[in-house]
């Protein structure tokens, strides 16, 4: 198990090296006259020892996570006398010495366990700070890709490349046509998850793409409008902000309801405020007989949230059987 | 005679790339009618009775599980049922259950390769005549498909809050004997009073103890407690009797699994 590992490649050249580094350390400052060859089979054999004493408990007791700092320090000051006591002994072997640490003095003894704890606790800390960087790094990236998974929703893939087979035998410029809105849809939603910022123009672009694609699919059973003011388009706002709200119009009100409908955004100034609304004549909150109800709203809530604190506020309400839903935020021009 | 098909899609440019694709992969079939939503299928299939329908399992109105079930429901009449073949862009979780059950299934976009495959199985289905056994079969996957409950969605409901003209009636959700879902509306049955509530059945579903409420039909959800037994028809559809309502509630094959026997 432990050679299968991950990373124990990397562990082990990493205990290579450190102990050979303290090695060259000892043969320079150390006090026992001994040559750099003998040093340095003494230092490996105690580093890769301590090393094994430290991996191999942590692996098992902590399998999936990482440990805690002090179950880090508990380990190795269990890993330095083991690594020492028993690094020396083999290595005493190696070289042909005698092992007699009960001659060494007290002192001696004390001093390379210190040094071998020493030696644990630095490499132990390097590699535990590193593996949770790593973990965090992995998270962050695990996030960005959910946002991108959520907003390239599968069934809208999937569906909108049927329509282009479909479209190419029997109208080829129609499919062009949803291939180049298919293709700015997906652009902008790939460079969007990495923005902090982008303009009301550019939000509505993207809604452009993503409900001509839609026009093209139901057919006469969607309906749309967009209405951006021509001194609103430079707002600022965070990006794909409003797509997940428009996806859930379409998604549980237009797209289950039998005669489909109508779904109009809309953008104005309100007092120092940018009013953004989305409203649609369809089934209704809650009667979606498609899954996945609310994790789009929750989402809006959160990133409001995190970006403007309370200057932001979202309202939901029914409107003609469907809903609205209201977003005002500060207006950054 | 030719044999018959439907298809039931959403989409219109989807539906007609698959009549267009069997036209060529299966020059004998004769597509009857194309239905826009579930609703219309069921309508259609019966009203035609073609022998294969291919449906869409997202579609407005009933999905295709739910017409599935729908036509499952009356094989019990002795009612001829066509072989199904499901289409989706994208059903993981459905999808494996169906593996078995369906005549087939097609995922969008639909490559002639893989249609020309399914034309060969329904070839094959149609000339062994025994389309009853298979939809048996397609019930008891539904059964883990539409009769899963819905994972439970935030605070468990308790009180059921219901506007009686200008007051509020607050119902302990265990006086309720059962919820019928009646257009826009649900209905709320007690022992001695029918209430409405805006909130859909589905929605109900995710929040009711489902120890204790359980949908036994597309329109039902029945309070456990308070039904006092099961019971077959001559024609062999099963209904539920309540031990303080006079009325029987009829309970879908798909979820007939909750009154067998133990």
């Amino acid at each position: 198990m432990p050679i299968a590992a991950p990373g124990v490649a990397r562990y082990l050249v990493g205990t290579v090296i450190f102990s050979t580094v303290i090695a060259v350390a000892l043969t320079a400052f150390g006090s026992h006259r001994h040559g750099f060859g003998q040093n340095f089979v003494y230092s490996q054999c105690i580093g890769l020892i301590t090393y094994a004493t430290i991996d191999l408990p942590r692996r098992m007791l902590w399998p999936e996570s990482a440990p805690t700092f002090a179950h880090m320090v508990g380990l190795v000051a269990i890993a330095a006398p083991v690594g020492w006591f028993g690094g020396s002994f083999i290595a005493s072997l190696l070289w042909g010495d005698r092992w007699s640490p009960g001659t060494m003095g007290l002192d001696a003894v004390l001093g390379f366990l210190a040094l071998t704890a020493g030696a644990g606790l630095a490499g132990a800390f390097y590699f535990w700070t590193r593996e949770q960087l790593m973990a965090s790094e992995r998270g962050a990236a695990e996030a960005r890709l959910k946002v991108l998974q959520a907003q390239i929703e599968p069934h809208f893939l999937f569906n909108t490349l049927a329509n282009l087979q479909a479209l190419i035998d029997v109208d080829p410029r129609r499919a062009q046509e949803m291939l180049r809105h298919l293709d700015g849809y997906l652009r902008a939603t790939l460079a969007t998850t990495r923005a902090e910022r982008g303009t009301l123009a550019e939000e509505f672009e993207l809604l452009k793409s993503y409900l001509e694609i839609l026009a093209i699919r139901m057919g006469s059973r969607l309906a749309f409008g967009l209405d951006l003011p021509p001194d609103l388009a430079g707002a600022r706002l965070p990006p794909m902000l409003l797509q997940p709200l428009v996806e859930n119009a379409i998604r549980h009100g237009l797209e289950p309801k039998i005669e489909g409908g109508m779904v109009r955004v809309s953008a104005r100034e309100e007092r120092d405020q940018l009013v953004l609304v989305v409203e649609d004549n369809g089934l209704g909150s809650g009667t979606s007989a498609n899954p996945g109800t609310g994790l789009g709203v929750a989402h809006v809530t959160q990133r409001l949230a995190a970006v403007y604190g309370d200057a932001a506020s979202m309202s939901t309400d029914g409107n003609d059987g469907g809903l609205r839903v209201t977003l005002r935020l500060p207006l950054e021009k | 005679m030719a044999p018959r098909a439907l298809i039931a899609e959403d989409e219109p440019l989807l539906a007609a790339s698959l009549k267009a694709a069997l036209a060529s992969a299966w020059p004998g079939l004769e597509v009857i009618a194309i239905a826009p939503n579930g609703n219309e299928a069921l309508r259609l299939i019966e009203a035609e009775r073609p022998d294969v329908a291919f449906l869409d399992i997202r579609m407005p109105g009933m999905t295709g599980l739910e017409v599935a079930a729908e036509l499952a429901d009356r094989l019990d009449e002795g009612a001829e049922v066509p072989r199904l073949v499901f289409v989706t862009a994208y059903d993981e979780f459905a999808l494996k259950a169906f593996d078995l059950a369906a005549v087939d299934y097609l995922l969008k976009p639909v490559s002639p390769e893989r249609l020309a495959r399914t034309v060969e199985r329904l070839k094959e289905s149609l000339a062994s005549k025994a389309p009853a056994d298979q939809l048996a079969q397609l019930v008891g996957k539904l059964q883990s498909v539409i009769g899963a409950q819905p994972p439970a969605s935030g605070e468990p409901l308790r009180i059921i809050r219901a506007a009686v003209g200008t007051n509020v009636r607050m119902v302990p959700v265990e006086e309720v004997c059962y919820f019928q879902a009646a257009d826009k509306y649900t209905s709320v049955v007690t022992r001695d009073s029918e209430l409405l509530i805006r909130t859909p059945l589905k929605e109900l579903l995710g929040q009711l103890p489902p120890e204790r409420f359980r949908q036994i039909h597309r329109g039902t959800i029945v309070n456990l407690a308070e039904v006092a037994q099961a019971t077959r028809d001559e024609s062999g559809r099963l209904s539920v009797r309540l031990k303080h309502r006079k009325e029987a509630l009829p309970v879908s094959r798909v979820f007939a699994e909750l009154f067998r026997p133990q």
